[in-house]
């Protein structure tokens, strides 16, 4: 089969957009793949994150005592309406309880509560990211980073653009290399002139990712931008009521719930619903359970579960709070087009469906995306460094590479400073995970501005490689001495959540040691080419 | 080796290819998915189904706008488009 060429007119359109679109979206899109790549994994930093969290975890827990036992120590005994629950797993043993009641003076107040199932001590853990009071926030700084959520109002929109832009160098890229576009997936050449081994290794690596960027271009323009077209359907097809075309979706999301409704004993427990479903999908997790309108007649309770095997694998019970009789179900695997779409999607994006070794695969293609998005910078800097431009424009380029490669190679020895400020800082102490969050972004910003002092590009990269290793060492020796679970007592005692973070970290300082030795070895050897 | 620049359109070409594969693209993508809901009894498919064919429907619109010669054709095209779909929103809702 031979593929065909653009002309030459549409070849270098192509390039051009290509090229042009590629370094604007360049810095955001690199920050958004890194800090999504540790994303994938943070719930399972949990137990890492807070060491109040490092407890076995319960099964068979009595929600209706525990939704009781909140209501009785919440101030004045308070009726809860809406009650959400998060069930423990594995990663978070924690029962997380959310919900909002009417103090005395008729204001609505919400309640965020992590619970021990086993002591039944509880942790106010708010559900809000900017509460200061949280315990802990570190892999929340890093997954709402992943899709700007510090910038307000307009940071997820932002992040959606450059997700949909990303489409957009993806389908030029591809018809830019169409004709090549079969050997694109083997010939990895390492050889030759910068230039050459930038451009090959671009297209190579960029090829073989392409279904994994796809994916994640597609689903991240969704569900960042899904307002825009949500927004102008509803206002086309229902004058302006976005709840008409949620309700296309699901029957049952947009349902009202009448406050006044009757006060009732139910005649089927929570407990008692839970272990029905249990018994019928024993492979199945029940993640989440959702009660509407609690202890009232018309309220509902729902449970989804999931056994992450695969894109259809997640289902949903809605049941009658009254006498536990069936709503409506989404059975897994057996889901209609219209209900099992918006899964998918959810699922493609967030890597819930062929577990851990999908999410560590996942986890490797972003960063190799990442090499991605830097090589497409080197191509652009590389093949403007010649006499055909002026020193002005040389200057110009060398600069915004410069401060790209500052930008987005500090993120390494940052993401590093945030796990140790994370233990650093104690727990006890107040605001702690605000000290956290600007540990991390102060430390990225002087690490970035520290940088730009470096005028080589070897020397920068090598120099990050340097600090971030060792900043990665000492991750798990300051777990070890602030919370005294080391390494080898975390895996003798089958703590795998905590072992896992600190066994990474160290793999990945001792990995980066050993790059940044033979670097050295090298330039001893004979002298290095200088990119600049 | 960038792209040459005698295949590159500049100033007010430039300008108007770029609006018309954002700007015109989006409402055509729009205006088509939302043509062919109000033809249906059953809209709940072709809105979940909107939820990806749009973003891709409009990368190829943004794509096309720039393989196009004239930015004023590609505006012109795409308005008609636009058109088309309004006529029948507005002849079915």
């Amino acid at each position: 089969m031979k593929l065909k060429a653009l002309k030459p007119r549409l070849f270098n359109v192509m390039f051009h957009t290509h090229t042009v679109s590629g370094i604007v979206i360049s810095f955001a899109l690199f920050v958004i793949f890194y800090a999504g790549a540790f994303s994938l994994f943070r719930h399972e930093l949990y137990q890492w994150e807070n060491p109040l969290s490092r407890f076995e975890t319960k099964k068979n827990i009595d929600y209706e005592a525990t939704i009781k036992f909140i209501e009785n120590n919440t101030k004045q005994g308070n009726a809860f309406r809406n009650i959400n629950i998060v069930t423990p797993s594995d990663a978070n043993p924690f029962i997380k309880f959310f919900s909002s009641y009417k103090d005395s003076l008729g204001k609505n107040k919400n309640i965020s509560y992590y619970i021990n199932p086993h002591t039944y001590e509880v942790y106010k853990e708010p559900n809000k990211f900017s509460n200061p009071k949280a315990l802990t926030y570190l892999a929340d700084t890093l997954y709402r980073l992943h899709y700007f959520r510090q910038i307000p109002f307009i940071g997820r929109y932002l992040s959606g653009l450059v997700a949909f832009f990303f489409l957009f160098a993806i389908v030029t890229g591809i018809l830019l290399h169409w004709k090549q576009i079969a050997n694109k997936f083997y010939n990895l050449n390492v050889k030759g002139k910068w230039k050459q081994i930038w451009t090959n290794s671009h297209t190579v690596i960029g090829t073989i990712t392409i279904p994994f960027q796809f994916i994640f271009a597609l689903t991240g323009a969704f569900l960042c931008l899904n307002i825009f077209l949500l927004a102008p359907s509803a206002y086309i097809l229902f004058d302006g009521d976005t709840n008409e075309i949620i309700k296309l979706i699901d029957a049952n999301a947009g349902k009202k719930y009448d406050k006044n409704a009757k006060d009732i004993k139910s005649t089927k427990t929570i407990n008692q619903l839970y272990s029905d479903i249990t018994e019928e999908y024993p492979n199945h997790h029940i993640n989440r359970i959702r009660i509407s309108n609690f202890g009232k007649e018309d309220g509902a309770i729902s449970f989804q579960i999931d056994d992450e095997r695969g894109l259809l694998s997640n289902g949903n019970f809605m049941y009658r709070y009254k006498d536990g009789s069936l709503i409506d179900e989404t059975i897994p695997n057996k889901k209609s087009y219209v209900k099992a779409t918006l899964g998918i999607i959810t699922k493609l994006h967030f890597g819930n469906f062929g577990g851990y070794l999908l999410r560590i695969i996942y986890f490797i293609l972003a960063l190799l995306t990442c090499y991605v998005i830097t090589s497409g910078v080197m191509i652009w800097q590389t093949a403007r460094n010649n006499s055909k431009y002026t020193d002005k424009q040389k200057r110009f380029h060398h600069r915004v590479t410069k401060f790209y490669l500052a930008f987005t190679s500090s993120l390494f020895p940052a993401v590093a400073l945030i796990f140790i400020a994370n233990k650093v800082i104690p727990m006890a102490m107040e605001f702690r995970v605000v000290y956290v969050k600007n540990t991390f972004f102060i430390g990225w910003l002087l690490f970035t501005l520290l940088g730009l002092f470096w005028n080589n590009y070897s020397k920068l990269n090598r120099n990050y490689l340097i600090i971030g290793s060792v900043l990665s060492l000492s991750i798990p020796i300051v777990n070890g001495i602030v919370t005294s679970d080391w390494l080898w007592k975390t895996l003798a005692n089958n703590q795998y959540y905590v072992f896992s973070v600190d066994f990474t970290w160290f793999l990945t300082g001792v990995f980066g040691l050993w790059i940044f030795r033979n670097l050295r070895k090298k330039q001893s050897n004979k002298k290095v080419t200088r990119l600049t | 080796m960038p792209a040459n620049k005698k295949h590159l359109s500049s100033g007010g070409q430039r300008f108007l290819k770029i609006t018309a594969g954002i700007l015109g693209g989006f409402i055509v993508t729009i205006l088509f998915h939302n043509a062919i809901a109000v033809l249906l009894k059953d809209k709940g498919w072709l809105i979940i189904t909107s939820a990806y064919s749009s973003f891709i429907i409009w990368v190829f619109m943004i794509v096309l706008a720039f393989m196009a010669k004239s930015g004023w054709k590609i505006w012109g095209i795409y308005l008609s488009i636009a058109l088309l779909f309004g006529i029948i929103l507005y002849l079915f809702k």
